[in-house]
């Protein structure tokens, strides 16, 4: 399972801040190619609004720190009725697919906050 | 089952956002046990607008006040409930959990769905539905990482800044940790928990 359009979730979250919500600065910086890390499969970057890329963290790592709230397995998840009239379907995720925020600090002392999508991340990476 | 398109979502949302007349109500439960995470007694000083007195206190505040940003924000005649605690968590030298949300059920094919056979958290679709589909269950179930204190073995001597002014000294973590996972919590529409099972019904 992955959500749905991960571009979009940016989009989403900048609506609240064009209607007068916290300021982020007009036009990120483009990334230096200097300070960009080595890309690989599954790593999950975080680029600043300075424009400026923060250590990859791996989503196996991510897997770890988060624990069951990360899982996005299905198994035993079951729909049902919603118990009011026209409700239509609904099922409990049992405390799965949560989003989290983890942070890491690198050797230099720089910190980076990436937002996981934990229903996107982990599966990537974890076997 | 398929998902949503990017254009009816940003409608939705669009629709759920409030304008400076509307607004939704989020209530913040606090599930934390006695004496630790928002009911912690350790002596605190008022902060950065927050009057709380006690460690508990001002992480509720906090958590409240970044609630209470979003809830003027949102158009939803039903009132959102967010059921929060601050529990230990993961946290090292050089990384930690800062926390996580998620809804707590998923919803389909009720009265008012903009799309048929596509699941809508429950906040978004007790919004669109106009009542509350899954009236046991919370809308949310958020966590925040009670860990990050200060102590040397977390982050670095990081911790929580409860204040609400965004300005905390250097190195604490603001509340906009808080706002960050919780606006994704409402905003997220899923894939079909069965798309990939065998265990669910299917819905086609």
């Amino acid at each position: 399972m992955k959500f749905t359009h991960p571009a979009l979730f940016f989009a989403l979250l900048a609506l609240p801040v064009v209607a007068g919500g916290d300021r982020l600065p007009d036009q990120p910086a483009a990334p230096d190619p200097a300070t960009m890390p080595a890309f690989a499969a599954g790593q999950i970057l975080n680029l600043d609004p300075a424009g400026k890329f923060t250590p990859a963290q791996h989503a196996a790592d991510v897997q770890l720190l988060l624990g069951d709230v990360a899982s996005q397995s299905q198994e035993g998840l079951v729909e049902e009725s919603s118990p009011v009239k026209g409700g239509g379907i609904m099922v409990n995720l049992q405390g799965r697919f949560q989003n989290a925020m983890t942070m890491s600090v690198d050797a230099n002392g720089q910190t980076a906050a990436p937002c996981v999508p934990a229903a996107e991340a982990p599966a990537k990476k974890v076997k | 089952m398929r998902h949503l398109r990017p254009a009816l979502v940003l409608a939705m949302l669009s629709m759920m956002i409030a304008g400076s007349s509307l607004a939704a109500t989020v209530i913040i439960n606090n599930v934390d046990g006695a004496g630790e995470g928002f009911n912690d007694a350790t002596p605190a000083v008022p902060v950065g607008g927050n009057p709380g007195i006690t460690l508990g206190a001002q992480r509720l505040n906090a958590f409240t006040f970044a609630a209470n940003l979003w809830a003027a924000r949102l158009q939803s005649t039903v009132t959102i409930v967010v059921n929060a605690k601050m529990d230990p968590q993961t946290c090292t030298a050089s990384s930690a959990v800062l926390g996580s949300a998620g809804t707590t059920t998923v919803h389909a094919n009720f009265v008012g769905a903009p799309v048929s056979n596509t699941w809508y958290c429950q906040a978004l679709a007790n919004s669109l539905a106009g009542t509350d589909l899954s009236p046991a269950n919370p809308d949310i179930s958020a966590t925040f990482n009670s860990n990050l204190n200060g102590s040397a073995g977390c982050l670095g001597g990081k911790k929580w800044y409860y204040g609400y002014d965004s300005t905390p000294p250097g190195g604490d973590i603001v509340r906009c940790t808080g706002n960050h996972v919780i606006v994704r919590t409402l905003v997220t529409t899923y894939r079909p928990p069965h798309e990939s099972s065998s265990r669910a019904t299917s819905l086609s």
